[in-house]
């Protein structure tokens, strides 16, 4: 099972903020988020397994725990 | 342009002079110039030699969001170097509508407390006795009571009186709350001077000046509504604050904990910007979202925090603190931070810098991470003005090298921020690095992590340099780094927004020139002060301790560190 977990102002288009599903096989991050319904212009970072990830090349596979956050400033 | 206000506190002989020779330069490049100029760099920071300037930005007290912070520049006693620190708050502003440019504070007097009052008659040194010693919210209780609650006030507490190397400058904002010119130990040198405060009473005064007024005011409020408009405004800081990131740098594995020994926190769900927004709208009362800390601001990112009851605690709750008094010392819970947060603004000190000491302390056996009886036992310490609260109050450096500590979250002198620089390396470099020391707002390498691997060991170097001048060109303007969305999306603004307001003739490339002549005379005066490149490096344990959960080092070479230097 893939879990994918949205903080703040992100949700997927159903306005969850986590979702775990079944991943079949390996899947293009950028084609999971569209599919959920998430902005790719909203998103500013991406942690997969507790580590950052382009958001671009990456691939999710089955049991990944992946986090998902709005852009963010640090002041 | 303005005049610049000279007090010597030595004669108690105050003039004023007409800007000449810094034309088009505000916030941190004129107060970087003017010590770089008249401050002997070797002098003692807390010695008569060293002087203080407060220093307004080029957009100061105009309708430009965000744009009316107040810089306070001097040689810093905690990094021997050239420090800038600055500040929300209505003092900026109302410094520019007296028409002042900026204010020179030399010598040393030879008894403390004196106020410094500055109004449309002109400026005045006052005896004030009364204010020995008071905490910042009983200090600038009883100036309002004085001089009225419409005054802009710069402050210190008894932390600075006392001369420790942590303490801060206060600087009242619209609400009558303080935000902090916070880092470097600027409050110290003020409190050396004989200075508890600066009074500003703007009323009967307008004296600032546009080069072209109307076309100003069209540029500003085109750049207020696009910052209004900007999604981290609207669905960030409007309801999470700056503490929104907690999570995220969490995650990332770079929230300090415990001193610097994890990069996560498990009870970091407790700490985070989600639970600040429910905890604040559950208890209402006094409590608030989205407050600002100017006249003009539409980012709004200041909380007030209320207790169980809805009386207020603190305000603001930022990150740094929740990072720094939170994580960093173990605590699961934000009225403890808070609590400690409050106690530390009123002693006058900078929260970062306390936050890593009391850390350094508690590693060393001076109390348990996570009991907030301890650390508010530290404190009380530093109130009593005990010989451990003295080693505190001086900072993460001092009070590690006394506790002997081989773990002294510092570079140059100065504690982190609230970042570990092994998971997001790029702010090891702008820690060590930078003519700032330790110091985020020189180039925090957060915003960027879109673009760069914060655990890679390459592209690092650019990274700091570029953030370092793009955040230090807004320190010189006097915005705050949160507007910085619509600014660095179109540099043009940037440039007209100034042009109009100064009759400077900058454009999309040649603003950036701002911070980078700034950053460079600062690196001087550094090296002039004797802080050679070997100074430019992070505590050796970086380099071999491993942080959980990334297991990451600071691993970075010699050579891509040397990419940030400007």
């Amino acid at each position: 099972m893939a879990t994918f977990k949205f903080n703040l102002s992100l949700t997927a288009s159903d306005k969850k903020d986590q979702l775990t599903f079944e991943l079949y096989k390996p899947c293009l991050l950028t084609e999971i988020l569209k599919e959920l319904g998430v902005k790719k212009n909203e998103i500013g970072m991406v942690i997969v397994n507790g580590k950052w990830v382009p958001i671009e090349e990456t691939l999710i596979t089955n049991s990944d725990v992946i986090e998902v956050f709005p852009y963010l400033e640090g002041g | 342009m303005g005049k610049i206000l000279r007090v010597n506190m030595t004669t108690k002989e105050i003039t004023c002079s007409e800007v000449r020779d810094y034309d088009f330069l505000g916030g941190r490049a004129l107060s970087s110039r003017i010590i770089y100029d008249e401050v002997e760099a070797n002098c003692e920071p807390l010695g008569k030699k060293n002087k203080l300037v407060i220093a307004t930005g080029l957009l100061s007290g105009t309708v430009a969001s965000s744009a009316s912070r107040v810089s306070i520049g001097s040689k810093s006693p905690l990094t021997n170097g050239i420090k800038e620190a600055n500040s929300g708050g209505v003092s900026g502003a109302k410094l520019s509508r007296c028409g002042y440019q900026a204010i020179i504070v030399e010598g040393k007097s030879g008894e403390g407390s004196n106020v410094l009052v500055i109004d449309k008659e002109g400026a005045r040194l006052e005896n004030c006795p009364e204010l020995e010693l008071l905490g910042n919210y009983d200090t600038t209780d009883k100036i309002y009571s004085k001089l009225g609650e419409k005054v802009g006030i710069l402050c210190i507490g008894p932390a600075g009186e006392r001369g420790l190397r942590g303490a801060s400058i206060a600087s009242n904002d619209p609400h009558k709350e303080l935000k902090f010119a916070a880092r470097g130990g600027l409050g110290a040198v003020m409190g050396s001077k004989g200075l508890k405060a600066i009074v500003i009473d703007d009323e009967g005064c307008d004296m600032v000046a546009y080069k072209d007024k109307d076309k100003f005011t069209a540029i500003a409020k085109d750049f207020n509504k696009k910052l209004a408009a900007d999604p981290k405004t609207k669905n960030i800081y409007h309801n999470y604050g700056t503490a929104g990131i907690v999570k995220a740098v969490n995650s990332m594995g770079a929230l300090p904990t415990n001193n610097f020994r994890y990069g996560s926190f498990e009870h970091v769900d407790n700490l985070s910007g989600e639970k600040l927004n429910e905890l604040i709208k559950a208890r209402g009362g006094e409590g608030k979202l989205a407050v600002s800390c100017m006249d003009v601001c539409a980012i709004r990112c200041s909380t007030v925090y209320p207790d169980e009851n809805g009386k207020k605690i603190v305000s603001t709750l930022q990150y740094e603190n929740i990072a720094l008094l939170g994580s960093n010392l173990g605590l699961d819970n934000l009225d403890a931070v808070a609590r400690l947060n409050y106690e530390i603004n009123d002693l006058g000190l900078d929260t970062i810098e306390t936050g890593c000491a009391l850390g350094v302390a508690l590693d060393q056996g001076y109390g348990e991470f996570g009991n907030e009886k301890d650390c508010m036992a530290l404190i009380k310490e530093i109130w009593r003005n005990t010989p451990l609260g003295r080693i505190i109050g001086n900072g993460a450096q001092v009070t590690g090298q006394i506790l002997g500590s081989n773990r002294i979250p510092a570079a140059k002198g100065q504690g982190f921020a609230g970042y570990d620089p092994r998971a997001l390396k790029g702010n090891g470099v702008t820690y060590s690095m930078s003519p700032m020391g330790a110091d985020h707002t020189a180039g925090n390498c957060f915003g960027a992590r879109k673009t760069v691997d914060p655990l890679g060991t390459d592209k690092q170097g650019e990274l700091s340099k570029q953030l370092q001048i793009q955040i230090g060109t807004l320190d010189c303007i006097g915005l705050c780094m949160f507007a910085r969305g619509p600014l660095f999306a179109d540099p043009n603004i940037l440039a007209e927004i100034v042009n109009t307001k100064a009759g400077s003739n900058f454009n999309k490339d040649t603003i950036w020139n701002l911070a980078v002549d700034t950053i460079k005379l600062e690196r001087q005066f550094n090296i002039n002060a004797g802080l050679s490149p070997a100074n430019d490096k992070l505590p050796e344990y970086l380099y071999e301790e491993e942080l959980s959960p990334t297991n990451a080092v600071f691993d970075l070479s010699e050579e891509e560190m040397k990419k940030s230097i400007i």
